[in-house]
């Protein structure tokens, strides 16, 4: 449903964006993981058109962004960072509005249940800068919803909310998830837990992890290796062994190197590829550290983004 | 939960604008105090001269539309950039060109509501004596070509503000000067060279011309041109999206 390819963009001298490279499924729920600064919004912005990218590509659902913007947006939700709202019109201006700017035939009657699951429908006929902080969160969501879009990039849209709303909110954004790619950004990671499935951490302005949630719940053995060597020598050895993937690798100085490996298969399965790892790696290097590990989420993000936080 | 259908597409972007505007208490009383402060002036020497002649009022309002247009504009994308509303705008599906369209549309509707709020006042000057309709005609077309280009320009000023106050000052002086810059006052003072140069892009001179109400088609020309002259460099300020954001 998306996919961009080497994206990179500059502000002036300062790189936001480094050859960025992932791609995101229908009905999957993404966390986009990262410290302030870290290329989260530049990317959403590049996705959805608000922003072009210097080099590389984007497509959403087979639109460029760059020189298809309006057919992307037609199909994107999005609710920036810090949620910017018309703060001078009525809740139902405001939402009749994007309603029709994104042609919406049916509105408000078609959406009748959405506003009712959102609490809209309580301050239908206020003006936005009477609303609290949550109400006012609650409006941006459900403009970046009215349309129904086929991706949903939601920037921050957890924050201002109690944990009640929290909790409902997260209950409506899985239901909307099942058919809908959806980009979400936080740095809460417990919200990350409970509401998606992939997640993927940018760092400095370039991903460093990309992965199924699952495999951080302990479906997967995660082993972490530092090794004195060739790179070209591990990348022969994930080669013969297709249970073994290589999730991260980082070069910590000249020729020592940090990888997080995925260990697939059964207990025993794994127990051999261990031995098969780290038997090759030693017969052309030497290993550091060899650490089989279930590593949460938040150890996995402290220790990627270390240098920011 | 009663639910209503406010109001139309295009219209959309154009009523949000208007909301900010004109459509709510500081709006009118913008359009109230115009009224008042340029109907004083107009008074001031309409029964000294005791004719019932309507160009000191339309002359008058050359420099209210100075202030006027400044101040709206500054609301406009100064405003949007300094809340960040510009981001849900780009991020909506129209294009640059509605965007900008909206809303000199909307500030084209506040002109109209500003000579609709002075028609009582040539209505009265009507019934003191004659006036010449086509006159008239002449001068609403002229004010409506002098405030476009006015708006049209600090459109595209406010583009380049995040602070709405700088935005306006910045308009504000700008357009003074380049209406002043084409006056006999200045142009006096000036080598001929330049006073010549400065002429033909002089707002005065061809804004006299529907003031003495046979406007000429170099002078439709002029506001035409720079007024979609400004709309277009708004848009393709608007299109370059990293300095507006």
């Amino acid at each position: 449903m998306i996919k961009l390819k080497q994206i990179s963009k500059s502000f002036g001298s300062f790189k936001a964006l480094d050859k960025v490279s992932f791609s995101l499924r229908q009905g999957v729920i993404t966390a986009f993981l990262g410290v302030n600064g870290a290329g989260k919004t530049t990317t959403m912005r590049i996705i959805n058109g608000i922003l072009d990218a210097d080099s590389g590509q984007v497509k959403v659902d087979s639109y460029d962004p760059h020189k298809q913007p309006l057919k992307v947006r037609q199909i994107v939700g999005y609710l920036p960072e810090n949620n910017p709202l018309y703060t001078n019109l009525e809740v139902v201006e405001y939402l009749a509005l994007v309603a029709k700017l994104h042609h919406v035939s049916d509105f408000p009657a078609g959406q009748k249940a959405l506003f009712a699951k959102m609490g809209i429908d309580k301050v239908w006929q206020r003006h936005i800068d009477e609303l609290s902080k949550g109400y006012r969160q609650r409006v941006g969501l459900t403009a970046a919803l009215i349309h129904r879009p086929k991706v949903l990039i939601l920037d921050e849209p957890l924050s201002g909310l109690d944990p009640v709303q929290k909790g409902e909110i997260i209950g409506l954004l899985k239901q909307i998830g099942k058919k809908t790619t959806v980009l979400f950004s936080t740095h809460v990671l417990a919200e990350v837990k409970d509401l998606c499935d992939d997640v993927i951490i940018i760092n400095k302005g370039k991903i460093v992890y990309q992965d199924h949630l699952d495999s951080r719940k302990g479906q997967y053995l995660k082993l972490l290796v530092k090794f004195a060597g060739t790179k070209s020598k591990i990348n022969g050895l994930i080669k013969a062994k297709p249970q073994i993937k290589l999730v991260s690798l980082a070069s910590l100085k000249p020729g020592l190197w940090q990888a997080d490996f995925q260990i697939l298969g059964s207990k025993k399965q794994q127990d051999s590829l261990l031995r098969f790892l780290s038997a090759g790696l030693a017969d052309s290097g030497i290993i550091l550290e060899f650490r089989p590990e279930s590593e949460s989420l938040s150890d996995l993000f402290y220790r990627l983004t270390k240098n920011e936080v | 939960m009663k639910f209503k259908r406010p109001n139309p597409t295009i219209g959309g972007l154009i009523y949000k604008d208007l909301k900010l505007m004109l459509l709510n208490a500081s709006g009118w009383l913008t359009i109230a105090v115009f009224n008042l402060v340029v109907v004083w002036l107009f008074s001031q020497n309409f029964f000294l001269v005791g004719q019932s002649e309507l160009t000191p009022l339309f002359s008058l309002v050359k420099w209210g539309f100075i202030i006027l247009a400044s101040a709206l504009s500054m609301r406009a994308f100064a405003d949007e950039r300094a809340k960040q509303t510009i981001e849900l705008l780009l991020s909506w599906p129209v294009s640059p060109w509605q965007i900008v369209m909206s809303k000199f549309i909307a500030g084209l509707t506040v002109y109209f509501s500003l000579v609709l709020s002075l028609l009582p006042v040539m209505v009265l000057v009507s019934f003191l004596g004659p006036v010449d309709a086509g006159q008239v005609v002449s001068f609403i077309i002229g004010s409506l070509a002098l405030f476009s280009l006015y708006y049209a320009y600090s459109l595209f000023v406010s583009l380049y503000f995040k602070n709405i106050v700088a935005s306006f000052l910045f308009s504000l002086f700008s357009l003074f000067v380049w209406y002043l810059s084409g006056t006999a006052f200045v142009s006096d003072r000036l080598p001929v060279q330049l006073s010549t140069l400065l002429a033909s892009v002089s707002i005065d001179s061809y804004y006299q011309t529907f003031l003495i109400g046979v406007p000429s088609l170099a002078a439709v020309v002029f506001f035409t041109s720079f007024v979609f002259l400004f709309l277009r460099l708004s848009v393709i300020r608007l299109i370059k999206k990293d300095q507006v954001l």
